[in-house]
């Protein structure tokens, strides 16, 4: 792709298309966090509503529980049919964003531009694996993982940047340009490409897409509508369990079901690693942000900028891996990817409150250790995977990505919400002592927010322990994978 | 013509204040009838446009117009027109109800200030610019030299000015009847003061710290400024061992955990709010936070509340704050047969001490400008306004039993009435979609359209 002297004029086209689809998946990346920080403060030109907290979730869970069809869709109809369909929805739901006259209907659209971008991003992984051979599909993976990354970790500060300087619904304007950007490159240089034009399963289809749907669904209500240990939170457990078992059963009676079935030990390790990885690793990002916010200075362009030193780390591990990975099998970048991220979770549990220097040294670390796996877990599925098939694993390998990702998140904040409302003392004003009630109230204020950014900082570096030692186990995982993938490539 | 309002935060601590003092004062029953029908106490206090102009006739010798006539006269040296208007109505009301052993208690003071002027001149004005006092120059010979002397441009100027302070205070006592000790307490509290300007003539006055003006600069554009200190708190107090309720005297440790319901605040509230608490620290907190959340909430037009917003940020709440005190209560009655309950509250080096009177009660000027701290209000000023209030008739409240005074009651309920659709008015934000937006939704939807029809017919 970057050899452009090489280069046939198909090549070019193809390569400049996969530009485009990034791009779509930059937009659809960008829409999760757009408005996270400070939700109330971003839409306050809408009337007042309960549902504000609703906003966020709307998008995750719809474009969550449409990956897996957005995949599986371009395994039947090809690549550019499901284009078309994507990224317009998406636009639709922008367009529609922007209009919103109250909480409600925003959040109605965003759960629109939320299917949008749950197809775009089901179709940009399996893209690369329909158009590319096995050991080319490196650069291409990288570049759609380095879009998902900027999306996601640069939304917040963009979305800030655009609601302070002009207002939200500016943001949703971006969005809409971007996507639209994105299809029209894409699909004017993007080579034809038939699928096997089997029937869709739709019964199938529903479960699994209800699946992923309460799956996330669990991951954004649990510590907000209900506490993690409580009896809420068992049902929809249970529920998902439920969930679960009818898609197994059904997929195995199922012609052409939406998850892959009968995979093998491989695969399965994967798909888990993929998971905790996720988990531990991609849903820590989130609090790192946090923690430099309310620990260091509440300067979200600075707090972004750590990203920045995050994927630099990443960067010359990733290039490296992903290029090497169809040589050497996926076995030793994953064991030594974990066991670099336990060594940075374990940096930042005794360094990243030091100083700003050590915080981002620790984000540097962390990044490094993350790319040497995520990206190489999905080239290597890839390579065991006939290209008919690719939108059915990937599909299903990215949506597991991000429940794992949401599931960290989930998992991390309930632990830290009990730290900081479990460890807080309360500090009495002594009416008898007090020499001027007001100023005592005032220090009392800026103590709890004080105490809040410690506590924040406490909660997340203990998490990091206890992370750091399931990516140890992880590394001894990743270290039985041995060299399946490269004994079992299937390159057509 | 705008002037800079520096003082607006001292005013709406004063009127915090002197409500906070008015409303300690209410009388707690003990002998409510234990019917529906609550007792109701009560008092309206106000000041008409004549009402002020007989007391400047007294003080000075002439109304408000000729006053500012006179005024301009002497500083601007030609004639000024204009048309002064001033209103100012309080209502102190009591509601007593006895419900399931419980009395609950609303005291409520609610009313406004408001003051108009409507300014219009035409001659010799300053040129537009930025002037200084000389080196020695007193404040008044440095107004009086620049529009006499520096007024060198002819200039017709009109201006109208609107000034209001509003104030509203409720608090709603909840008292176990059996054990006579307080629940609960919810505070509602919303202060604004708005100051509006329009016109075709500024004065905007820099001021130091001792009051003395060190510039003034004027500009002769047409321009509309509203200033808009408007904030909403509502607080629960949940009150252990504070009994009100007996004979004789007592001893109490009250333990009081506030939790704060509500704190909405406007944009030009936010910032003073913050520096008034920071002044009365004997440490500066530099919290990034607080710094953000000011700026957050100083860059919306929406009012705002800050305990929602900390918590959207850092996805936790603020915590409560818990006081505790050493108090002894004494149950008094007074020369007139006056049943009162005096809460002596320990303090540093001292005692402050709360007379809570059982039924109707009064309650003079002096009491309460008392009880306003020198740094909000100094000696001198409360000299003058305790002998201004002397000369309008407001040397003592007396809030009286009015449950057989319906006439009383009404002229109390349009007071509230009148403060609460002021309020609702100030929270109700006018949801108005950008035409900007609107607009930029529409060419982006085409562009959609258009470029899927391409694509569809493979134009693309």
């Amino acid at each position: 792709m970057m050899d452009l002297k090489n280069m046939t004029i198909e090549d070019r086209n193809r390569a400049v298309a996969m530009w485009g689809i990034a791009a779509c998946v930059f937009a659809a990346a960008m829409g999760w966090m757009l408005m996270r920080f400070g939700i109330s403060w971003s839409v306050a030109d809408l009337p007042e509503s309960d549902n504000m907290v609703r906003i966020i979730p709307a998008y995750i869970i719809s474009e969550i529980a449409m990956m897996p069809i957005g995949a599986k869709l371009v395994d039947l109809y090809g690549v550019r049919k499901v284009l078309i369909f994507g990224p317009l929805i998406f636009i639709l739901g922008s367009i529609l964003s922007i209009v919103s006259l109250n909480v409600e209907m925003l959040i109605a659209f965003r759960f629109i531009e939320g299917i949008g971008g749950g197809l775009v991003l089901g179709l940009a992984f399996t893209a690369v694996g329909k158009y590319y051979e096995a050991d080319k599909r490196n650069q291409c993976h990288e570049l759609m993982t380095a879009s998902f990354a900027f999306g996601s970790l640069f939304a917040a500060a963009i979305g800030y940047f655009f609601t302070s300087t002009f207002n939200w619904r500016a943001g949703f304007i971006m969005l809409a340009l971007v996507m639209m950007l994105g299809l029209i490159m894409a699909w004017k240089l993007l080579p034809e490409q038939e699928g096997t034009r089997k029937p869709l399963d739709w019964t199938n289809t529903a479960l699994v897409t209800l699946l992923f749907g309460v799956a996330a669904y669990y991951t954004q209500s649990v510590n907000v509508d209900y506490k993690l240990l409580s009896v809420e939170s068992a049902i929809v457990v249970v529920v998902i369990i439920a969930l679960l078992a009818l898609v197994f059963w059904h997929s195995k009676r199922s012609d052409d079901p939406l998850i892959p079935m009968g995979i093998t030990l491989f695969e399965k390790k994967v798909i888990i690693l993929m998971f905790l990885f996720s988990m531990c690793g991609l849903g820590l990002i989130q609090y790192y942000f946090k923690v430099y916010l309310t620990y260091y200075e509440f300067d979200i362009y600075m707090a972004s900028l750590n990203f920045l030193i995050m994927i630099l780390g990443a960067a010359v591990p990733s290039l490296i891996g992903c290029k090497l990975v169809m040589k050497t099998g996926i076995r030793p970048w994953v064991t030594v990817g974990a066991i670099v991220v336990t060594i940075s979770l374990v940096m930042t549990h005794f360094l990243a409150s030091e100083s700003t220097f050590f915080f981002a040294l620790c984000l540097f670390v962390f990044g490094a250790g993350l790319g040497m796996i995520v990206t190489e877990l999905i080239i290597s599925l890839q390579s065991i995977t006939p290209k008919k098939d690719m939108g059915q694993h990937t599909g299903n390998l990215m949506a597991v990505r991000m429940i794992g990702i949401l599931v960290g998140n989930a998992v991390v904040g309930a632990y830290i919400k009990e730290v900081v409302q479990g460890g807080y003392v309360s500090e009495i004003i002594d009416l008898s002592a007090s020499k001027s009630i007001l100023a005592d109230i005032g220090v009392h204020i800026a103590n709890d927010l004080q105490y809040m950014s410690s506590a924040l900082n406490d909660g997340f570096t203990v998490t990091v322990l206890i992370m750091a030692v399931v990516t140890a186990i992880l590394a001894v995982v990743a270290y039985t994978l041995k060299r399946f993938d490269l004994e079992n490539r299937c390159d057509e | 013509m705008r002037v800079r309002m520096d003082y607006s935060k001292r005013m709406i601590i004063a009127l915090a204040v002197v409500a906070v003092v008015l409303l300690s004062s209410a009388p707690v029953a003990t002998e409510s009838d234990a019917d529906d029908t609550p007792d109701r106490y009560g008092t309206t206090f106000g000041i008409t446009n004549s009402e002020i102009n007989e007391f400047l006739e007294k003080i000075f010798g002439m109304n408000l117009k000729e006053l500012l006539d006179s005024l301009a006269k002497e500083y601007i040296a030609h004639d000024v027109d204009c048309e002064p208007f001033l209103g100012c109505d309080f209502a102190l009301s009591r509601d007593v109800e006895h419900n399931g052993g419980m009395f609950i208690i609303t005291d409520r003071l609610s009313g406004y200030v408001y003051l108009s002027n409507y300014v219009m001149s035409d001659g010799k004005f300053p040129a537009a610019g930025t002037y200084e006092p000389k080196e020695g120059e007193s404040t008044t010979d440095f107004i009086k030299r620049l529009f006499t002397t520096e007024a060198t441009e002819q200039h017709s100027v009109n201006s109208v000015l609107g000034f209001s302070i509003t104030f509203d205070l409720t608090v709603e006592t909840t008292i176990d009847a059996a054990s006579g000790e307080v629940e609960d307490v919810l505070i509602s509290i919303c202060p604004s003061v708005s100051f509006s300007s329009t016109g075709n003539f500024t004065l905007d006055l820099a001021v130091d710290d001792d009051g003395n003006i060190t510039s003034i600069t004027i500009t002769y554009d047409e321009s509309n400024d509203v200033s808009d200190m408007y904030a909403d708190f509502q607080i629960k107090l949940d009150v252990d061992d504070l009994k009100v309720l007996g004979e004789g005297t007592w001893k109490c440790e009250p333990v009081i955990t506030e939790s704060v319901i509500k704190a909405v605040v406007s944009k030009d509230m936010v910032g003073g709010v913050w520096e008034l608490i920071s002044s009365q620290m004997e440490e500066k907190v530099n919290s990034p936070m607080v710094e953000l959340l000011i700026e957050i909430i100083s860059s919306s037009d929406k009012k705002l509340d800050l305990f929602k917003t900390i918590e959207s940020l850092t996805s936790n709440p603020i915590p409560d704050i818990t006081f505790v005190a050493d108090a002894e209560i004494t149950d008094f009655t007074d020369e007139h047969g006056d049943r009162y309950v005096i809460i002596k509250i320990a303090r540093d080096g001292g005692s402050t001490v709360i007379n809570l009177p059982m039924e109707g009660y009064r309650i003079t000027a002096s009491d309460i400008l008392d009880a306003i701290p020198e740094s909000v209000l100094s000696k001198e000023a409360r000299e003058i306004i305790e002998l201004a209030l002397g000369i309008i008739g407001w040397e003592s409240f007396d809030v009286a039993d009015i449950t057989d005074n319906p006439e009383k009651q009404q002229k109390i309920d349009d007071i509230h009435e009148m403060v609460d659709e002021y309020n609702k008015w100030n929270e109700d934000y006018e949801f108005k979609l950008p035409m900007v937006y609107l607009v930029t939704a529409i060419v982006v939807a085409i562009l959609a359209v258009v470029v899927a029809a391409l694509m569809w017919r493979g134009r693309i």
